[in-house]
């Protein structure tokens, strides 16, 4: 009987305060995470659902390592990330990447799509010049741009194509987490989808786990293996989303449950949709 | 069933033209043109279209589509690259295409005002309270606190509370949400007649969005304003829109009322479209299978390659052999339902 | 105000910093005020050992420094061996005519630069976007010299401008109201010939700034909104604009006393220029430190006032600082 393995992220008891300090007010105190727990196993896909301001963007820093929390811990594959030593943590930053919703601002504009791609494996400084080319198209393949796109600049590409650019410096480290911090959020509805299946297809050839962050709630019930609710700091929830649409009677989970809003009776009165949840 | 009609000023047949019954606004054959490489490509071609009062008209396509340059087009926006050639834009009795600026000065804000999409919309080193004020002084003879009366009253219309401080705030001191309402309340202030709003939901979470809609069908309600709100989102335009407008590739590809369009849309392309929103799928269920999510295959056209067909010919799932070799028109489906596709066509 | 004190606190430290480097500048330099006197076979080697004594040259570098400090301290900046007299008043009443030379010349220079700037960039490709652009273009190429020169020519060709000095000759007899005009006449070269050295690159800055600024989506949106043209110019980009143009200005400010230079020499404006050109010249120790540290205060302030106007001004910066 084997032992089940790890789950490859667990937040336990995260907490982040932010404190304003202007000094001729009060100390202005926000808490941006209260005891925030989470669990996220081998290739998986968890969406963290929470309003603007409910901390799920700076949970997701303290993951990465750019910001350091108050309490709590963060366990990636069974090892504390907190504890570690600086090598450690930074062969473990190594295996969780993070992509941002404004790929424009999040890509150099002076640079091209291979070179954009390529820097991570500069900075890491470990492969010769040949192993990098071959990472970089192997990279460019696995998402979807063709070889004659490697000299273009940000600017010359469109939302869609900057989104696999960014998720191609994400995967050319061979990375073991991913989170997508509102990485679809803005994009046209094909090429969310498109974007969506190339996840997908990812995550099934390269056992890529997912943190998924949104404030779409329609996308994430759908794309999602769990769904974890998060607001003012606290996670409310984390179940299955069929789970969270039948079951629970908390009132903010209740709100969640399509139809909830009447732009979404809305268009499904006029889509034909009728009770489909 | 689908007959191209004559248009009603002239008494030549216009075969790209139907019957612009809009009391507010009628578009007839607009293009935008803009040059890349050194040559020029249509951004926006030959596009006719009408708004009541106090109708809620919304423009949807993807990016690219040509949707925000109409929008601009409609006030003479564009950059000085853009070359605008159109019949007429009628707006209340007089033709914006003939103005010359000074005149179209005094239209911009006070009759046809735009909300932009850019979060970046607001001066950072004028307070935001005066940036609103502005607007209305521009257009109409009032003292500094009247202006503040003005702005106070629209300030509350429009969900934004503790008006004391924000009205002297920066704009860097507000949150995205409040930024973005006070970008709606500087378009509002003067209670123009007809509001252009380009994507402005795209960057707000959700309680502002469901904020905002609320707000401009309260608007329409109460003042009758008209709205042609620009998305690429079929979900939030199901909130507001009375009518839909349906852009692909620079062209209105169809254009009808919100129910009939979403529930049995006449063009290829808007079926696709709308086969995208997510909503359209069944969520996970327990099972371990994961969904994938359904898109339009293909890309939308290179502007500058111009082909025989129509532009949607190489992705469309309705496609016949008359699709590659000419130009569909707008055609009438039914009364209020129009459509570019030959499959309506008949003869 | 914790920033103002901040900001003092490191301008204090820069000037003493800077008394430092030139005492030891002019120590390092070869000669000394003497050698002229000793080349004269009059003066016997007695009489100069005591006047060396009597000056203090004798001592060691580190005691002949506090000596200054202390006399820096006590308000004369150390004595001029040439004029005979403590430094401080000397330098102060050339510093007078310099700054009205330079203030003129820089207050001309942004009221002409800023109108061309922003006509410029709101004009771009413009007839006065070309014509502006020529003429900075001549003007950046022309060295300083030439153009001090060419208007020094053209003066003494044609005899509408007096040449040198700052009043005439005659102008012992004449009433006060005469006195100024006189004045007013010597400085129009020496304006000039500052202004135009100064205008290029003013009005360079002040054009790429305003450009940057109407490119903004703000300015697009005012547009939209049907805000006049003018008003969105002057107020809406012109602020945003002022954030560099408030930082050059601290640098003009700052380069009151040391821009002119050459200038004041060639046009013989009686200013702290030909002064501190004489005292290098004739190794006049504290006569050059004193003008050196002028200068430095100088610039000190200017970029002081520049950085506290720019506070003022920009209210990101305020919200940044104070965080």
């Amino acid at each position: 009987m084997h032992p089940t393995p790890p789950p490859l992220l667990e937040v336990q008891g995260l907490c982040k305060t932010h404190i304003q300090a202007r000094w001729w007010q009060p100390r202005f105190c926000v808490r941006a995470l209260d005891h925030v727990n989470l669990v996220l196993k081998v290739g998986n896909t968890l969406a963290l659902v929470g309003e603007s301001g409910s901390g799920k963007t700076t949970l997701a820093m303290c993951i990465v390592g750019l910001e350091r929390p108050d309490a709590g811990d963060i366990r990636f594959e069974g090892k504390s990330l907190l504890g570690m030593s600086k090598t450690e943590r930074n062969a473990a930053r190594r295996d969780i990447q993070l992509i941002f919703q404004d790929s424009a601002g999040a890509l150099s504009p002076r640079m091209s799509a291979a070179e954009i791609i390529e820097e991570p494996l500069l900075i890491r400084g470990k492969w010769s010049s040949k192993e990098r080319a071959e990472r970089v198209f192997e990279a460019m393949e696995q998402v979807g741009l063709s070889a004659s796109w490697k000299d273009r600049r940000p600017n010359e590409l469109s939302g869609g194509q900057r989104q696999r650019v960014a998720i191609g410096r994400a995967l050319v480290l061979k990375p073991k987490l991913l989170i997508l911090d509102e990485a679809l959020a803005g994009l046209d509805l094909s090429i969310q989808g498109q974007i969506a299946n190339l996840l997908l297809d990812l995550q099934t050839s390269q056992g890529l786990s997912y943190l998924f962050i949104s404030h779409n709630r329609d996308l994430v019930f759908r794309i999602a293996d769990e769904v974890a609710i998060i607001s003012d700091g606290r996670v409310i929830e984390q179940s299955k989303p069929s789970g969270m649409l039948t079951q629970t009677e908390h009132p903010y989970v209740q709100e969640l449950r399509p139809p909830a809003l009447r732009e979404e009776l809305a268009f499904d009165a006029h889509a034909g949709l009728r009770d489909l949840q | 069933m689908g007959v191209p009609l004559a248009n009603v000023a002239t008494a030549e047949v216009n075969p790209t033209c139907y019957q612009l019954t809009g009391d507010l606004l009628r578009v007839w054959d607009l293009t935008v043109h803009f040059s890349q490489e050194g040559r020029e490509f249509p951004a926006v071609n030959h596009v006719s279209f009408d708004i009541a009062s106090g109708e809620i008209v919304g423009l949807l396509g993807e990016s690219g589509c040509g949707k925000t340059t109409l929008g601009l087009s409609l006030l003479g926006l564009l950059p000085d690259a853009a070359r605008v050639s159109c019949n007429s834009i009628f707006f209340r009795g007089s033709d914006l295409c003939s103005l010359d600026e000074s005149d179209l000065r005094k239209v911009r804000g006070a009759e046809v005002a735009i909300v932009y999409q850019d979060s970046s919309v607001l001066n950072p080193v004028i307070r935001v309270g005066n940036q609103v004020s502005e607007v209305l002084r521009a257009h109409r003879r009032c003292t500094k606190r009247q202006a503040r009366e003005e702005a106070q009253t629209i300030f509350a219309a429009i969900g934004l509370r503790d008006f004391g401080r924000i009205y002297n705030s920066y704009p860097h001191q507000l949150s995205g949400g409040q930024r973005q309402r006070i970008a709606i309340a500087q378009a509002l202030i003067c209670k123009p007649r007809l509001v252009i709003a380009d994507e402005p939901t795209a960057s707000v979470d959700r309680n502002t969005v469901c904020e905002i809609l609320d707000f401009i069908k309260q608007m329409k309600e109460s003042s009758g304003t008209s709205f042609l709100f620009i998305s690429h989102d079929p979900a939030t335009l199901a909130a507001v829109a009375d009518r839909i407008i349906v852009m692909y590739a620079g062209q209105i590809v169809e254009n009808g009322p919100l129910g009939d369009v979403y529930l049995k849309p006449s063009h290829p392309y808007t079926s696709a479209l709308l086969q995208c929103t997510p909503r359209r799928i069944m969520p996970k269920d327990s099972s371990q299978e994961k969904i994938r999510l359904p898109y339009i295959p293909g890309r939308a056209p290179d502007p500058l390659v111009v082909l025989p067909g129509c532009s949607f010919s190489s992705r469309c799932k309705d496609r016949m052999e008359i699709c590659d070799l000419r130009r569909p028109e707008l055609i009438e489906v039914s009364s209020s339902i129009s459509a570019r596709c030959f499959k309506y066509e008949v003869g | 105000m914790r920033y103002l004190g901040h900001r003092i606190l490191q301008s204090l430290f820069l000037l003493f910093g800077v008394s430092l480097l030139s005492f030891a500048f002019v120590e390092l330099a070869p000669g000394s005020f003497f050698d002229e006197i000793r080349l004269n076979p009059q003066i016997s080697s007695e009489t100069l050992a005591n006047l060396q004594m009597q000056y203090g040259m004798g001592q060691p570098l580190p005691v002949r420094y506090f000596r200054w400090l202390n006399s820096a301290a006590k308000g004369e900046f150390g004595f001029s061996f040439a004029y005979n007299s403590p430094v401080a008043p000397l330098l102060w009443s050339r510093a007078r005519n310099t700054l009205l030379l330079t203030g003129l010349a820089t207050l001309l220079a942004w009221l002409v630069a800023l109108p061309l700037g922003i006509l410029s960039a709101e004009n771009r490709q413009g007839w006065i976007d070309r014509f502006g652009g020529l003429l900075t273009s001549v003007l950046l190429a022309t060295p300083d010299l030439l153009l001090a020169l060419g208007v020094l020519l053209l003066a003494l060709r044609t005899h509408w401008l007096p040449v040198g000095g700052m009043l005439s000759v005659e102008a012992v007899g004449h009433t006060k109201w005469e006195n100024l005009t006189s004045i007013g006449l010597h400085l129009l070269g020496p304006v000039v010939v500052l202004v135009l050295v100064s205008l290029p690159t003013l009005t360079r800055h002040i054009r790429t700034a305003m450009s940057e600024a109407l490119d903004a989506p703000y300015i697009h949106a005012a547009r939209a909104h049907g805000i006049p043209r003018w008003r969105i110019v002057l107020g809406h980009a012109l602020p945003v604009a002022a954030n560099p143009l408030i930082s050059l200005f601290g640098l003009s400010l700052g380069s009151l006393l040391s821009a002119s230079l050459l200038t004041e020499v060639i046009m013989s404006w009686p200013g702290l220029g030909p002064l501190l050109l004489e005292a290098i010249l004739g190794r006049d120790l504290y006569v050059v430190i004193g003008a050196v540290m002028c200068a430095s205060l100088f610039f000190v302030c200017g970029t002081l006032i520049g950085d506290l106007l720019l506070f003022a001004a920009d209210p990101r910066i305020r919200a940044e600082r104070l965080l």
